[in-house]
Order: C-alpha cells, then structure tokens, then sequence
C-alpha cells in the first residue's frame, strides 16, 4: 500500500510538470497582453511598435522566452504564481478569496446532484426498463442537456415572480459560510440547485449502469437466494461496490463545475473565480490563466490519488500492487 | 451602455473591446440629461438624511489596460478616474460643451489668444482616507498646487518617458509652449498658436490631475493603491469584475459649494458601489425591484419598457452614446478602394437603419440607436443635425431615397470599376458585430455591389484591426486589408472628432489621406475661438467629409437607457464613460414614496 | 476485468472495461449478428429506438437544409412601423423608418418558430444551426477517434513503458477541464472552424484512448491474437486486422455518446463567444438570454434544439452501449 501510494504520487511529479509547461507554452502560443492593450483604443497607429514595447518592458514579457520559462518554473514551484498583467495584484491573492465561492458552489451542486441522484439512480436500476424508469431517464438526460443557467433563469422567475422571494444579487451582499451562513446559503440556494440538476443528471446514469452490473453478479445472486430483503441487498452489498465509478466522476467534476459555473456564478452575483479567469483569458493576462489552471490541474490530480486509494475501501476485491 | 454590451457579450467576451458601449447604467454614469438641471433641494429635508450608498450595476469594476488616468483608452476605468481625480475644468454638459471650473476657482483668464491664466482654489487636498495613509502617506492629505497641474501635464508630454508612446492625450498638449508656476495657485499657460479647443482640453474625459508621488520609476501609476485624488469620493476597495466602492471625501473642496442651489455638504451620498453586471435581465430585474440596487440597465428595451409600465416610482433616464460603430477604408495606391467612386458606393449601399435595428433592437416608443455622421449624434454642439443629416445621401430611409443611392451606388461602383471581392476585419467584440453586423453588412454588399466580403473576425477585440492599420500605415505595399468595421470611443469637442482621424499628420490617420483642403479647414477650426463661426467650419468639415472623402464610414451608435428609483435624486444617464463626479450632487430623498422597503 | 486488470485500472482513473469481450469469440465483427441484433434493440429498446429516430430527423434536416430552412438563415424581415412619423423630431421615441425590423415576433405561419432579435427567422437558424452542430460534432469526433483509437490500441497492445507514459501523458491531459482546454485553445489559436474542430477533437482524445486501451487489454489477452502472434503476423497487422475491428463496439458507442458531448461542448463555447461567427445555437440560446422576459421563443426554441440533439444522443448511446459493450462506461 505504502510503496503503491509512493510510485503513484512519483508518477504524478512529470504530469505536473507536463501541465505547467503546457500552459506556458499556450499563454504564449499567441502574444500577448501588451499588443492587445496597446489596441485598445485604436489610438495612434504611428506609435501602436513604440506603445507594445513599452508595455512589453512594464510586464517583463519583453525577456527571451527560455529566461521567462526559467523564472515562471522557479516560481511556480515556489508557490509564487506571478502578478496579474491587468490588476497588478498577485495571482495569490486574486484567487484566494475568489476560489472558496467557487468551490463551496461546486460542493454544493456535487451535494444536492448526491441527493438527487442517489436515490432515483437506485430506483431506476433495480426497476430496470419499468415504465419508472424510463422516466426517471429521460428527466436525467434532459437534465444533462438543458444549460444550467437556463434552470438558474427559471429558478429565479419562479422565486421572485410566484413564491414572492428575492435572493441576494449583489456581489457585496456575499458573506464567507463561516461567517454569515444564513447569509452564504441564502446567496447559493438557487444557483447551486440549477447546477446540481445537471450534475445530478451524470452520476444517476453512472450509478444506474454500475448498479445495474452488480446486480448480475454472483455474490448478489447468492445474497438475493438467501432470502435476504431487496433494501438490505442493495444497501449493503450493491451501492458500496457501484460507488467506485462514481467517486472517479465526482473527481473529474471540480473540473466541469468550474468552467459550468461561470455563467451562474456571473448570474447570481457569487464573486467567485469563474468571471475572472474568463475576463483573463479573453485579455491573455497569463498570469491569472496560469495560476488557476494550476490549482485546478493539482486539485484533480490529487482528487484522482485519493479516489484511487478509495477504491480499496469501496471494493475489497482490488488489492494495490504493480500492474498485471 | 450596459444594456447593449449585455445583450451581446457573451458572457464576459464582450468586454475585451474598446469602449464597449457607453457608460451608463442608466441610474447614473455620466453626462447627458438630467445634470444640466438638478432638482432643488425641499426646505423640509434635513441635512443628514440624504445618505446612503448608491448601488448600480454596470462595467466599472472592469480592469482592462491600466489603471494609469493617463494612459487608459478603456471606458469603464473612466468611471472609477473621474470620481476619484479632478481636473482643471469640467463638463457640465458635454452633448452642448457647457463646462464649469473644477479645481480652478473660476473659467481661466485669457489675456490673449495664446494665454491661459489658470488660478486654482485654496485649500484642495489630496485624499486622506486610511487607504491613501497606509499606501501613500506622502500624498494623503497634501494640498495640491499649481505644481501638481504643471506635472500631469508635462508627464503626458515628456519626450524622454519609456512610456511616451502610451500617453494617448499627449496631442492635445502639443500646442504648450510654455507652463509657468506663478505661484502655488497660479499657472500660466502659453501655447504656441491659438488652440480653440484649448479649454475642452483641460476639461476633456481624462485630463486628470495627479501626484507627482504616486508615479513610479517606469512612469506608471497602474495600480489601484495609486488611485488618490482630489475628487469628491476616495477608492474604497477595488475588485476586479466584482465591485468598485468609491466613498464620500469629507475634505472635498466643492463640497460647500450648493451649484444650483442643491446644498451644500456634498457629496451627500456615503458612497456608492459599481457592481459588476451579472449580465442578466431577470437578475437585473430581480435587484432593482428588490431595491438591491438603485438603478440598472436592461439589455432588453422591453424590459425597460415592462418594467417601468408595471412597477410605479421608477425614472427613465436616456441619453445619446458617444462611442459609434464605423469602417475605416485604406486608400494607399494598392488599395482596391483608392477610387472614390468605389468608397462612394460603398457608403451609399449600406443601409445604416438596417444594421441600427439588427444590432440595437428596440421596443415600440423606444428606439434605441441613431445612424451618425462623422460627429456623433449626441453631440448636438457639433454634429450635423440628426433631421438633416437623414436627408443626405447613404442615410435616407425612405424608399424613394434608398432605391436612389441604391442605383447610384451600382452605377459607382461600375464606373469605378469595383472589384468582385476585397478582404475585410471585423471587431470580434462586442458580438452583435460578427453575429448581426457581419452577415448583413456581407449580404448588403452582394446585394447592392455584387461584392463579396471575405471576412476575418478579430476574436480579441481589436488587437488584429490595430495591426493592420499599422501595416497600412508604415508600409504602403505591405497593406493587405483595406477595410475593417468596429467600435471607437466617443468624443466630446469637434477637434476630437475630426483633427486626429482626417488631417495628414493626425495620430488616427490609418486611412494614408492626404488632403490640402481638408487639412486647412482642421486647421482652421482649432484657430477659430469665436463659437458660432467654428461650428460653422465644423459643418463645413462634415459635409466635405461626406461629398469627398469618405474615409470613415460612420454607421450608428447606441441610445442608453436605464431605470432609477425615484428616490435617487438627480440621476442620469450619460454620452460616454467618465461622469461620475456628478455623482457629488446625487442624494437619496428618503421622504420618497418609493424609499420605503429598500434594504440597508 | 478482473481482479488484475483492475489493479492497472487504479493507475489511472480510466473506467474499467471487463474482459468478458461480447463481441463474442469470432476475429472479425459478425455484421450479420450486430444487424440482428440492432433490430432486436429496436424492440426491446423504444427510448433507444426514440434517440435513433430523432437521430435521423436532426440528419435529414442538416442535409436538406438549404430547403427545409425555407428562408436563408440571415435574411431579415421587415414589417409596417406602427409607429411611423417622418415628421417627429423626438428621436428617441419615435421611429423615422416606414419599415421596421420583425423582430421577436411571436411563432406564426410565416415563422414558424417567430423571429429573433435582428428580424431572422429562428426555424431557418435552428435548421442551419443542425447542420453546424452535427457537421463540428462529427469532424470532431473523427479526429479524437482516429487519434484516441489509434493511441489506445498501441499502448493497450505494447503495455509495459509505452503504455505507462502514454498514460501519465493522458493523465497530463485529463487533468485539464475540457472547457478550460478548449477557451485557452479559442483564445491561443485564430477562430476558424477548423480550429475548433481540432480543439473539441483533441479535448476528447484522452477519453478515447482510455476506453479503447480498456477494450484492448481484454482483446489482447485472447487465445485469437496469441495465434496470429504464433504464426508470425506482425505487430502491426494484428492491431489493425485483429485488435481494431473488436474495438468496433466500443467505438460505436464512444461515437454517439461523444456527440452529444461534442454538441454541448460547442454551444458552450459560442455562449461564451469563442466559436467562428456564422448559426450557432449556442450563439442564439445566448442572445436569446437577454429577451426571456419579453419574447421567449429565440432561447427556448434554441435551447429545445441543444437539449434534443443531446438527448436523442444519449438515449441511442445508452441503447447502443447495452447491446454492444454492456460493460463499457461512458
């Protein structure tokens, strides 16, 4: 276990390494930040060459590239992701208070998609191709398909327009969980129910198919012949061994939560890090774009460890060890 | 305007351009309307109870270029700047170029035509909030002088800053010949020949005075810790597509001066909040009903309109936008376009309403774009009369008139000899250009001309547009694009309009024009100081635009417009970015009916 | 697999594929049985059933397209201004133009599914827009199949380093979000259609290789391919004769389960902007955003064309997935 856990986190160290150069490569695939202010204005066309260079010098982007490559490395790995080309705040502490409404938003979604899902992926799998499930189904894929801020819109009509209930939509109403959660929950209710849905939508497929595989197995057709009740068989022998899937996709979630969330996030006023890192795409402040993708290919890098030693705990059957 | 990026920027997309659309949200950002007039203050209201901070959603928390005053070319940073600095002058009124003293103590005595006598007020102080304390114990608090004046004005100027080519304002100065502190409230200016615009240029959207501390070694003042000054709200706090909050100057140095009568103690405000768009009608709704906010503007006019029908106690506020839609064409030997039969035809194709109405849709009783000229339409001090400029050829809109440019365009383009097919660069933001402008303008030209528009749409904005144009411009047989469609900000005084797009030297020349007419008739309006006359040649200068050069093609711009409670009193809507220092006369009226209910 | 494949399978987080293969023992795809078999689907299957039938409508509206749009997607209408007064002075209030555009007008016999904002017939956008989705759906698919495949077969076949470096590279891929993949693409490359094909295809490849690699490490283990090794057939003759065609399943149900994705993916993108101008639903769902309020049909009719293609996807997919490769996780 211990020499697994060692070889899998040695293995991690060159796809990090590969992910933080292939961002660099890309933040400069296309130059740049200083070309693109300078045109802001469209101002004077004689001085446009004078104005990217003078720019270029204020950002330190005018070095040779393997030199800006060697300091980016050296900061990177020293958790020095660099200062914003537009704010001239450090990426750090851009990002620091913009990550935890951004990740309390995607555990929420991942939370009420659980609730959700849980249950009418159950239903649906042990009353296979009844007329329930069908249903149940077909409302998960429309919930797959339909944009999550289409919901949010409904969502919000709904709230304001029937049920007489306005949330905060300001982006300085927004209080930390820890500190108002009244506040915090009154502020996430309807975009994390929007996103949730859709979410919901993914993991009752999942569930259902793995469900549906395990229910064929040898040991759940002995536990069924010892007579033991339909509930008891599919809590304690089914679900446990249909979760490991689930877990993976829960791991590859943090990621397509992150870029769903952009426009709920925008909607709802939740001052989270979606909007930005759009805003710094669209102006190549690389900086910013370097550090988020950063954070989030180390959070799934690390989401894809502990969902792999999870597994152990969730089927008994697999044993860590070399490869066959 | 808020409203129209909204609606078209995808998400955060349409930002990345170039003075998106204007600056209002409608409850108040800028010029226009209202401000001319506020209302009077009722005897009945203490002093006290006009509090409270104004919340409004638009684009202002947008960190685009800089935050350098001097530097920026990026509307919604105007906003924020023109809250916090002060400048020499000020507009009262830009659409009529009525402008008032700010830090100077009264309108500059001129002596003769080339003397500026500046005096400035006793007593300005440089903000002395905790922020300015802890960030530039230097500046908080410190009295500005005529020193401060001569500083932001040389800075622009100074031939030997790394940053020169980024001063975009830097022309106007040009005329200086000399810049004397007299003493610390007096400075006299000299410029080398009589500049009409001379006093628009103190006033103008971003001649803000600064510290000479905040700058640092690179000249650069490009960050928000650097933003102190004399105006009257301090920055609070600024976070990057969030929130900008802007908070009362107590130290403010017109705050006693009550302009109308409105009171003195301003501003009365405690602040406001530029909240960042959500960029959605039913969250805008949803806000200013709850009174979240106190004013908003809709993407949708019929949201405006709904919302207004069925909820009582809200103010319209409309105005012009400044910032215009338009095609620039290259005219170099090379270019497919030389002939200006070909440009003609070109101009008298297009059917400006057509694409107005695409771009900018409406509701009934509320149109929401006008077709411009080379001036734009809300600046009625200078622009061709809107009914006038609607008779001219390429605007008409009546069917006898369009079948008459039509065929005559056809009969141009022939006599021309116009080729079949031309390449053409689109802004790819804000998006209504490549997703309604584009096909239509392509469409139009087949139609008309049976010319086909290769198209390249610029995903950054303008980035690629700017490049061309310096191709254009450097080298003439490197040119390869001869036109391109986009945005350009809005300006105020004619020269602006005019002088740096049409005259040979002029710093927005991209077209390669050369004009001995044109340039003396540029000239001869930035000589001419009597007002009557040089509207005159301004006029002069637009139809000669439009008989016989037509290298611009101006198409149509945007009307802003948003809805503000009642209780806000003397909100407006404004022309372009860059008016938020009129939020100084802004208070709440907390005996409105509407008051009641709004959330602390 | 079983209990040893699986143990690979924990290296990576790829979804295990069982090594019972179903395609049953024979070399080559039995496409007799597999046509028996789709028709016995049809029956036993109706939501399955339902997704190929929309399937086929949503391909013959693309490739009819220039007729059943019945207008062209960018003509704009016009109607008689009820507010006309050449006369008015009020500009802001008042419409100078005889003829206004049609915009937002409601579902009629002329448009069928009304107008949208610029006055374009929303059936004839929905209807080109078919024809985009699906035709970037399927060039995007083809190249993270003809990639994904390629490189899962040669790492699943040689196993040992190559497979673990094409893996962690895998890995390396995966750990990015595709929508992040696919912004930085739109904001790093020119926006053509191309190029955004190219990104969606390669935002897939990873998956790809995964789920063929699974299919192969079973397929490898087969007495077939030890006997073609045993008669001296090259490597490569083996992957592409013997080890592809048995991957056929699976990529089957890769490919239509991708669509949908693919299909999602690019209305992302052009809500956000970062798609090649021309008719895009997810360019109309978002414009269409502002005016919900007012004049619903442009989002939701849009929105409706999005969730369909999606959902007949899926449903063919999930049917699609239980006959060929019930093991297959998608």
């Amino acid at each position: 276990m211990r020499q697994y856990f060692i070889h899998r986190l040695m293995l991690n160290v060159p796809v990090v390494f590969l992910v933080v150069t292939l961002v660099f490569l890309m933040g400069h695939a296309r130059p740049d930040f200083a070309e693109q202010r300078a045109a802001q204005g469209l101002s004077s066309t004689q001085d446009y060459e004078a104005a990217i260079k003078a720019i270029r010098h204020e950002l330190g982007t005018d070095r040779p590239l393997w030199e800006q490559y060697g300091v980016y490395l050296r900061d990177t790995f020293t958790g020095d992701f660099g200062t914003s080309f537009i704010t001239h705040h450090s990426v750090t502490s851009e990002l620091g208070d913009r990550l935890a409404p951004s990740v309390e938003l995607g555990a929420l979604q991942i939370a009420i998609a659980l609730a959700i899902s849980i249950p009418i992926g159950i239903i649906s799998a042990v009353r296979q191709d009844s007329w329930m499930d069908y249903v149940l189904r077909l409302l998960a894929v429309v919930g797959l398909a339909i944009p999550s801020f289409f919901l949010g819109t409904l969502l919000l009509l709904f709230a304001t327009k029937l049920a007489g209930w306005t949330p905060p939509l300001v982006p300085t109403a927004y209080r930390e969980l820890w500190e108002d959660p009244a506040a915090n929950l009154k502020m996430m209710l309807l975009p994390a129910l929007a996103g949730g849905f859709a979410q919901a939508a993914v993991i009752m497929r999942l569930l259902r198919s793995e469900l549906l595989d395990v229910l064929r197995q040898d040991y759940v057709r002995t536990a069924w012949s010892k007579g033991l009740a339909e509930r008891a068989v599919v809590a304690r022998h089914v679900l446990r061994n249909a979760l490991g899937p689930v877990v993976t996709v829960l791991g590859l979630m943090i990621g397509i939560l992150f870029g769903g969330n952009v426009v709920l996030e925008s909607m709802f006023a939740i001052p989270g890090a979606g909007q930005f890192l759009v805003i710094s795409l669209r102006q190549n402040d690389f900086p910013v774009v370097q550090g988020v993708v950063l954070i989030i290919a180390t959070a799934l890098v690390t989401t894809n460890l502990i969902v792999d030693l999870s597994y152990g705990w969730l089927d008994p059957r697999i044993r860590y060890g070399r490869a066959a | 305007m808020l409203a129209r990026s909204a609606a078209v920027a995808a998400g955060a997309a349409g930002l990345a351009l170039v003075g998106c659309d204007s600056g209002g949200d409608g409850g108040g950002n800028g010029g226009g309307g209202g401000e001319a007039t506020p209302t009077a203050v009722p005897q009945s209201e203490a002093a006290g109870t006009r509090g409270g901070v104004y919340r409004s959603f638009n684009f202002d928390a947008l960190a685009l270029d800089t935050f350098d005053p001097h530097q920026t070319q990026f509307g919604p940073m105007y906003s924020m700047h023109s809250a916090v600095f002060s400048k020499v002058l000020q507009y009262d009124d830009d659409a009529n170029e009525v402008m008032s003293a700010d830090l100077a103590a009264g309108m500059p005595e001129q002596p003769d035509e080339l003397t500026y006598i500046v005096k400035l007020r006793q007593g300005v102080t440089f903000h002395n909030s905790e922020r300015a304390q802890k960030n530039f114990p230097a500046v908080a608090g410190r009295e500005l002088t005529a020193e401060d004046v001569k500083y932001s004005i040389e800075r622009q100027s100074n031939p030997d800053s790394p940053q020169r080519a980024l001063y975009y304002r830097a022309e106007h100065w040009k005329t200086i010949d000399k810049l004397e502190v007299v003493d610390a409230q007096t400075l006299k200016i000299t410029t080398k020949t009589p500049t009409a615009p001379f006093l628009h240029y103190l006033a103008d959207r971003n001649a803000h005075i600064v510290a000479k501390e905040l700058v640092d070694a690179n000249d650069t003042m490009n960050s928000d810790a650097a933003m102190i000054g004399t105006g009257p709200f301090y920055l609070a706090d600024f976070k990057a597509v969030e929130y900008v909050k802007a908070r009362r100057n107590p130290d403010w140095f017109a705050r006693d001066d009550s302009p109308r009568g409105i009171g003195t103690g301003r501003p009365f405000l405690d602040g406001y909040d530029a909240l960042w768009t959500p960029q959605s009608d039913s969250t805008q709704e949803a806000a200013l009903l709850s009174r979240q906010v106190d004013a908003t503007g809709f993407a949708d006019e019929s949201t405006t309109r709904r919302v207004l029908a069925e909820q009582g106690g809200l103010v319209l506020n409309e105005s012009g936008t400044a910032g215009f839609l338009n095609s620039r064409m290259w005219m170099s030997e090379r270019s497919p376009l030389k002939d200006f039969r070909l440009r003609k035809a070109i101009h008298l194709a297009v059917d400006r309403e057509r694409i107005g109405q695409q771009m900018f849709p409406g509701a009934p009783g509320y149109k929401s774009y006008l077709v411009v000229g080379p001036v734009g339409y809300p600046i009625v001090r200078w622009a061709i009369p809107q009914n006038e400029l609607e008779q001219r050829p390429g605007y008409r809109s009546t069917k006898e008139g369009r079948d008459e440019d039509i065929a005559e365009a056809k009969q141009l383009w022939e006599a021309g000899g116009g080729p079949d097919s031309f390449k053409a660069i689109f802004a790819g933001v804000p998006d209504y250009i490549p997703n309604k402008a584009l096909p239509e303008l392509k469409r139009q030209m087949q139609e008309v001309l049976g010319l086909t528009i290769e198209e390249e749409v610029d995903p950054t904005g303008y980035n690629a547009m700017a490049q061309a144009f310096l191709r254009n411009a450097n080298d003439a047989n490197e040119g390869t694009i001869p036109f391109s469609y986009g945005y350009d900000n809005g300006w105020i005084d004619l020269d602006d309009w005019v002088y740096p797009y049409f005259h040979t030297g002029g710093t927005k020349n991209s077209f390669l024009l050369s004009d001995a007419t044109l340039d003396t008739k540029l000239e001869a309006q930035r000589a001419e100081f009597d007002a009557g006359r040089r509207r005159e040649i301004g006029y002069e200068i637009q139809d000669y635009l439009l008989e016989s050069v037509l290298a611009r093609l101006d198409y149509c711009a945007p009307i802003t417009r948003g809805l503000a409670w009642n209780y806000v009193r003397n909100s407006f809507s404004a022309t372009w970015f860059g008016s938020n220092f009129l939020f100084a006369n802004m208070w709440f009226d907390q005996s409105d009916a509407s008051y009641s209910g709004r959330p602390a | 697999m079983s209990g040893q494949a699986s143990g690979a399978s924990t290296i990576g987080h790829e979804l295990p594929v069982l090594s019972q293969p179903d395609t049953g023992a024979g070399e080559r795809l039995d496409t007799r049985g597999a046509a028996r078999k789709l028709l016995r689907l049809a029956v036993r299957k109706p939501l399955g059933t339902l997704g190929v039938a929309i399937i086929a409508a949503l391909a013959l509206v693309a490739v009819t397209a220039p007729i059943a749009s019945r207008y062209a997607p960018d003509e704009s209408f016009t109607r008689r201004n009820p507010g006309f007064d050449p006369t008015s002075t009020d500009y802001y209030r008042t419409d100078r133009n005889e003829f206004v555009l049609d915009a937002k007008s409601a579902p009629s016999m002329d448009h069928w599914l009304g107008t949208d904002d610029a006055g374009r017939d929303i059936w004839s956008r929905i209807v080109w827009g078919t024809r985009r989705s699906l035709g970037i759906g399927v060039a995007a698919l083809a190249v993270s199949l003809t990639i994904g495949a390629a490189l899962g077969i040669v790492s699943g076949y040689f196993g040992g380093l190559i497979d673990t470096v094409m893996q962690r590279f895998m890995d390396a891929l995966q750990a990015f979000p595709a929508l992040l993949i696919l912004i930085l693409a739109a904001s790093a490359f020119e926006l053509t259609l191309r190029n955004l094909v190219l990104a969606l295809g390669f935002v897939g490849i990873a998956q790809v290789s995964r789920l063929v690699r699974g299919k192969v490490l079973s397929i490898r283990a087969m007495p077939f391919i030890e006997a073609g090794r045993v008669i001296g057939a090259s490597d490569l003759r083996l992957m592409v004769f013997h080890i592809l065609p048995n991957t056929a399943g699976t990529i089957i149900v890769v490919f239509t389960m991708g669509l949908g994705t693919v299909i999602l993916a690019e209305a992302s993108l052009s809500f956000l902007a970062l798609t090649p101008p021309g008719v895009s639903w997810g360019q109309m769902l978002n414009s269409g955003r502002n005016f919900i309020n007012s004049s619903p049909w442009q989002a939701v009719f849009s929105g409706l064309a999005i969730t369909l293609a999606v959902l007949a996807f899926n449903l063919a997919g999930d049917a699609l997935r239980d006959v060929l490769d019930p093991r297959l996780r998608v």
